[in-house]
């Protein structure tokens, strides 16, 4: 009998515990679906903002009319007039709703949408966004993608994943409808488009491609190597295809820096140590440490980068290793790690900051990565339509081709294989060091503030200590 | 092999050998005594890390105390599924299958949808220790020493009490343990409990080395699984002993081939399970 | 003694499944095409399903590795277009075939394990399928990331037609062509399934060694059951390989090819093969169209109903629900 009074001790825990939690977790982050389900009204509120003196966060509540005053303001001041759409016009996200980095995109896509029916929608008709969970699953992009025809989108957005794009790529010509891609960043996908322009020139990516992205590392991995004289890298990366194409760059663009790859350790992403990782590395003689992964390694790396002491400059990717909380996460081990941000919070064009800071106040986190490009692969869709004066493919393909679009994120030109061109001054990440939980921009070098110092860790009487070295070095 | 990558694999191999073994006990348990495949287990851990999470950070319950409740609640919620949800499919084993498993998918999505959006961390502990020179991080010995010691409770428990030992003849044989005046429904209670417990357990202690997201459950379930299968259905020493076959053939061929071909490590002992012994190391025929 | 059935009885007697599937067969004229397709999904699914039913579910085997046979040939399709330079068309023809002796070779070292242990084992062939062809050097060849890509079914028929047409041709044609499978493997498979040929597939469920005494060649019927569940479920694969390349893992994957189908037949009666049938088809559509209803929650609702399914009738409710209509409408006709 004392045994039934256990079990219902537990039962009675369980049940407290469960309400705790519950009623605790109502408080828990807000979800970025619910801006999906807004308004079905037809007309909406034209806003004019007047602003003068730049202020971050543009107010967004209509409120009755009122005159500016003559010289300088430091308010929005907004104007209202209701505006009537001529109808609705619906664009597409196939996204992997699944994942989180899918729902952000899909918030920025619907924030997006919203600004522009604000501003009377496209060529007057107010933009529905028509979203599809494709479950990171390359058939069932498939199904979203006819889905979507299917329901009349005249673009779809997102495509995140390159399996996704590549599964959707056949379907194009038959559907016609175009899709500007923000991710995907296969470099099958630009080989599609140049072999078979007929067939893929409705495919357009509003972001680089796996090859740029490797680019962009090594254009960092060489001037730091220059500077501070390293000749062998250590590359522990996430054992996933996606890395292949950034391992075949590697290797023709280490042989023209003259560096040579030490160590290559390979992990899978549910790692619990990088020990042996680090121990590789260093008893090979690496100078300079490549990192790269896509899941929750980074948290592993940061903690592991500061318990083993590795004296070490570790520079590479990770999807949290960019994020704002990603240091106080890791309890301040990520200190010294060297991470690319896709996507960040430096003046790149005027709208970045605007953008930035509506996003963090409407979703409580950051736009992260590929959320940045989601956001402004609407607009330049509809750019081109209005540029075109009309909705149909054939005639917006040629005005997309020749666009050159300043967004959030960056600049968009496309190149002869419909993907955005890398440049500093077009789409180009930020790399940046955790300084004492600060992101610390140090390159590209046109955005890196002055006074800027990098930390390089040196061993000095078996522990590990940072030495600022003013950057760029004269 | 140099005397570091044995030093190691020798000391990663028990580590991970407790931490097997603290989780795949509760799943032979259910497996013995019920004969079904417990595949709750997976939304079990992950909830159990959630759970302690939200206590944590939005209830501001100190550590300590939301470890502990967090892992009674997954207990209490085990012998829910188990009154709830397997005993009523019982009437077709093949179903217990397909209910249980949902429970595992809800969870997942529930806290995807809910929670998805960035991964969370558990407290750790702080600090590295060095253990024959190999560093290992402080909070490896915390699950070192949970694994071990709930390990031993639960073997004590089941060889020395008299619910312990009914567990254990269910777990045989449910005709002869009836026959002697045990009744298995009281018994297959008290293990969906301890296979709760369990499973918080080691979600808990194990969940700081790693990040906290929904698919978290569906590893240690599988891994559970490949362990009873290695050491026989219903053999709580096959459990035993296969854990700690798994654990070191794992980091042996983490450490020396590198991670991507742990995966096929359970594929592997399976297979060859399969063909030169069925019923497991130590498992009995039917 | 008995009168022989006339053309009006064996009308009566499946009037309901006869007027299904002529409902089924003229949807086309009014569906849109997001039906076609999703309904072309449907039907593949309903095949997984009763072949499995019709193997599994009477001799108790599990065959967790169903998957196996359908991404298979699927695989198959694509290796004997894109290497042999095959064309689609006869490419799935092919592939079905092979695809079926091909599993057939490899799970046949299974059948000597019995119960669990089988399970456990077949389970594995999809799981290790799946690490050959995702790692190198056979990734490179089977499409690496993208997957392998053909040319799809009928595409050189449809782009000779205007292009306002193409599309509805191509839905059309995979429809019907889905269908006709679909209900050719339902026939053929419910046939024998109550037949003396299932019944003896029935008694190695029931207890393997008496049906071996009462002199059931178990060995041979094991095999004979395999091969036409793995037939049908082998073209399947390449007919729904040739309608939507690039032909990728989730052929093969466990969770999305085996757990619905395996969630058919336990909740829609396993052995019953309808019941299955059933299951498959109203669980298809129902997933696909929750979508739209809950949206996000869509997985949780899925979970929650299938669970009640479960609970409220172990043994498999569709069966029951088309048994308690069957009598239903016996009573109404007379």
């Amino acid at each position: 009998m004392s045994q039934n009074v256990l079990i219902g001790v537990f039962v009675v825990i369980l049940v407290i515990v469960g309400a705790v939690a519950y009623y605790a977790g109502k408080g828990a982050t807000t979800t970025v679906t619910t801006t999906i389900t807004q308004e079905k009204t037809v007309t909406a509120t034209q806003t004019q903002f007047v602003t003068v003196t730049g202020t971050p966060g543009p107010t967004t509540s209509p409120s009755p009319t009122t005159t500016p005053s003559p010289t300088t303001i430091t308010q929005t001041v907004v104007v209202t007039t209701p505006v009537e759409f001529k109808g609705e016009v619906k664009v597409g996200a196939l996204l992997p709703l699944n994942l989180p980095i899918g729902q952000l995109m899909l918030g920025a896509i619907q924030m997006a949408a919203d600004e522009i029916n604000a501003k009377g929608g496209v060529l007057g008709y107010k933009v529905i966004v028509v979203p599809y969970d494709t479950q990171w699953q390359a058939d069932k992009a498939a199904e979203g993608y006819k889905y979507l025809a299917q329901q009349g989108v005249k673009v779809v957005l997102g495509v995140f994943g390159s399996h996704e794009a590549l599964a959707i790529m056949d379907l194009l010509a038959l559907y016609q409808v175009p899709v500007i891609a923000s991710g995907a960043v296969s470099d099958q996908l630009d080989q599609m488009v140049l072999k078979n322009y007929d067939l893929y020139k409705y495919w357009f990516r509003a972001y680089v491609s796996a090859t740029m992205q490797a680019a962009a590392t090594w254009d960092i991995l060489a001037y730091i190597s220059k500077t501070f004289n390293y000749t062998r890298y250590g590359w522990i990366y996430e054992d996933l295809p996606w890395v292949i194409p950034h391992a075949a760059y590697g290797q023709v663009r280490s042989q023209q820096e003259g560096m040579i790859l030490a160590a290559a350790v390979g992990v899978k992403t549910d790692i619990t140590s990088f020990a042996d990782a680090f121990q590789k590395v260093l008893s090979n003689g690496s100078q300079i440490i490549v990192w790269q992964f896509s899941g929750t390694e980074d948290y592993v790396f940061a903690r592991d980068y500061y318990d083993m002491q590795v004296p070490l400059i570790a520079l590479g990717g990770g999807s949290y290793a960019m994020l704002d909380q990603f240091y106080n996460q890791t309890g301040g081990k990520a200190e010294g790690l060297i991470c690319i941000s896709w996507g960040f919070p430096a003046p790149f064009t005027p709208k970045t900051m605007e953008f930035y800071n509506k996003f963090k106040q409407t979703f409580k986190t950051e736009p992260i990565f590929t959320t940045w490009y989601a956001y402004d692969s609407l607009y330049i869709w509809a750019n081109a339509v209005e540029s075109a004066g009309t909705f149909d493919v054939e005639k917006v393909i040629p005005i997309l081709e020749k666009t050159v679009y300043v967004g959030a994120a960056g600049v968009y030109e496309f190149t002869q294989s419909h993907s955005a061109k890398l440049a500093p001054d077009r789409i180009y990440p930020v790399f940046f060091q955790w300084q004492s939980g600060q992101r610390v921009v140090i390159w590209p070098l046109n955005v890196v503030a002055p006074g800027t110092k990098l930390l390089v860790p040196k061993l000095e009487g078996g522990k590990r200590v940072w030495v600022e070295v003013p950057w760029p070095p004269k | 092999m140099e005397f570091t990558l044995i030093k190691f694999i020798f000391i990663f191999g028990v580590l991970h050998s407790f931490i097997y073994l603290s989780f795949a006990l509760g799943f032979s348990l259910v497996f013995g005594v019920a004969k079904i495949p417990y595949l709750s287990y997976a939304g079990l851990y992950t909830l159990s890390a959630y759970l302690m999470h939200l206590l944590l950070t939005k209830a501001g319950i100190p550590t300590i105390i939301s470890a502990i409740s967090s892992i009674g609640a997954i207990g209490g919620l085990s012998i829910v599924i188990g009154d709830y949800i397997v005993k009523p499919s019982m009437k077709n084993p093949l179903s217990i299958f397909i209910s249980t498993m949902t429970v595992s998918y809800i969870v997942e999505e529930v806290f995807r949808i809910k929670m998805g959006l960035t991964p969370v961390a558990l407290p750790a502990l702080r600090g590295v220790i060095t253990i024959a020179g190999v560093p290992v991080a402080q909070q490896w010995i915390a699950v070192l020493i949970i694994g071990a010691v709930s390990s031993f409770l639960v073997l004590i428990y089941l060889s020395k009490t008299a619910t312990g030992k009914s567990i254990r003849a269910v777990a045989e044989s449910w005709y002869e343990s009836m026959i002697i005046g045990i009744n298995p429904y009281k018994v297959f209670r008290v293990t969906m409990l301890i296979a709760g417990l369990l499973a918080g357990v080691a979600s808990i202690s194990l969940s700081p080395l790693k990040a906290v997201v929904p698919s978290m459950g569906w590893s240690p379930l599988f891994v559970s699984f490949a362990i009873v299968i290695l050491g026989g259905m219903g053999s709580i020493k096959g459990t035993v002993v296969a854990s700690f076959i798994y654990g070191f053939v794992e980091q042996f061929v983490t450490w020396k081939y590198g991670g991507a071909f742990a995966s096929i490590v359970p594929l592997a002992l399976i297979v060859l399970v399969l063909i030169f012994r069925p019923t497991g190391l130590f498992g009995e025929k039917e | 003694m008995f009168r022989q059935k006339t053309v009006a009885d064996k009308v009566r007697e499946n009037l309901l499944g006869i007027i299904v599937l002529l409902i089924l067969a003229l949807l086309p004229m009014r569906a849109n095409d997001f039906l076609l397709d999703t309904l072309v999904r449907t039907y593949i699914f309903v095949i997984l399903a009763v072949t499995l039913d019709f193997f599994s579910g009477t001799t108790g085997y599990l065959n967790l590795g169903h998957s196996f046979i359908f991404g298979l040939s699927a695989y198959l399709t694509g290796i004997l277009y894109v290497y042999l330079k095959i064309p689609t068309e006869i490419a799935i023809l092919g592939a079905g075939l092979l695809g079926t002796f091909g599993s057939l070779a490899l799970l046949l070292p299974s059948l000597r394990v019995r119960g669990v242990y089988f399970a456990i084992l077949s389970l594995l062939y999809p799981i290790i399928f799946i690490g050959i062809v995702t790692t190198q050097p056979f990734s490179l060849y089977l499409g690496g990331e993208g997957g392998l890509r053909i040319k799809q079914l009928f595409l050189d028929i449809a782009r000779k037609l205007p292009p306002t047409e193409r599309l509805a041709f191509l839905h059309n044609a995979y429809y019907y062509l889905s269908f006709i499978l679909m209900v050719a493997s339902f026939i053929v498979l419910y046939k024998l399934a109550y037949n003396e040929f299932g019944f003896k597939l029935r008694s190695i469920g029931q207890d393997e060694e008496l049906s071996e005494a009462a002199g059931v060649n178990t060995t041979n019927m094991k095999i004979k059951g395999f091969l036409l569940s793995a037939v049908f479920a082998s073209y399947a694969g390449a007919l729904y390989a040739g309608m939507r390349p690039p032909i990728t893992v989730d052929f093969v994957n466990t969770g999305s090819i085996l757990l619905p189908t395996l969630t058919a037949m336990i909740v829609g009666g396993a052995g019953t093969i309808i019941g299955p049938a059933i299951a498959a088809f109203l669980l298809t559509l129902l997933y696909q169209y929750l979508w739209g209803l809950v949206g996000l929650w869509r997985t949780v609702a899925y979970m929650i109903i299938l669970l009640a399914f479960v609970l409220i009738r172990p043994q498999g409710i569709f069966f029951d629900i088309y048994l308690r209509i069957r009598r239903l409408v016996d009573k109404v006709i007379g």
